[in-house]
């Protein structure tokens, strides 16, 4: 009963960071702000939070590979957008210190497209259902070529 | 997609809460520690978070590949 009760609560906290990190509001940060962790404020502190971010996706994803959990194609293309977004940070951090802050808010509202686009290749992968079944082979002719009409 | 598909997945997810509360806390530290010096994030700092992001991408493409070689004939 209590480990339920424990697990519930991790998931509950977990489910708050997220919708904090992502920046969905100031509810999160308030809850954020009881147990310790600051909201980000400044451009460096979302910049911040932002790699935060990739580490956490990039670690969950190489987990859930490991556990069979997402599949191959599906872990390429999130490690594909994570370098995207790797990169987008590393130039919003250029433009804050070198450009006088030009061209920040840009990167940072582009990382925020990329992350939402992460979210969506990793809640449409299917592996952790079903195993994908044999696709069925088309009917050929006796030299090989498919069978038309 | 399926909603017990989903379910499953956002529970996979969410079970890695450990790796998420670290990455928040250890930026949340930074962001703590530059306030109480007096000073914002410095470029250094920014520079070492990149660093750690960088690695866990690195270690997420070699998950990928150990995946590939162990499924290969």
């Amino acid at each position: 009963m209590e480990r339920r009760w424990r697990e519930s609560l991790t998931v509950l906290v977990a489910v708050v960071l997220l919708a904090a990190l992502a920046g969905c509001g100031s509810t999160g940060g308030k809850i954020l702000d009881k147990i310790g962790l600051e909201p980000p404020r400044s451009t460096q502190d979302r910049i911040l939070y932002g790699y935060s971010q990739v580490e956490f996706l990039a670690g969950t994803t190489a987990r859930l590979v490991q556990e069979k959990k997402v599949s191959i194609e599906t872990a390429k293309k999130v490690s594909q957008s994570l370098k995207i977004a790797q990169a987008g940070l590393n130039s919003a951090a250029d433009a804050y210190f070198l450009k006088d802050g030009a061209g920040v808010e840009e990167h940072l509202k582009r990382f925020k497209v990329l992350l939402d686009e992460i979210n969506n290749i990793l809640g449409s992968d299917t592996t952790a259902a079903k195993p994908k079944p044999a696709t069925k082979p088309k009917p050929t002719s006796h030299w090989g070529a498919p069978v038309t009409g | 997609m399926e909603p017990a598909t989903a379910f499953k997945l956002v529970i996979s997810i969410l079970s890695h809460a450990d790796q998420l509360v670290s990455a928040a806390k250890k930026a949340s530290e930074v962001i703590s520690n530059a306030a109480e010096a007096g000073r914002e994030v410095t470029r250094d700092e920014l520079m070492q978070a990149a660093g750690d992001s960088q690695t866990a991408i690195d270690a997420l493409d070699q998950a990928i590949t150990a995946v590939e070689d162990e499924q290969e004939p």
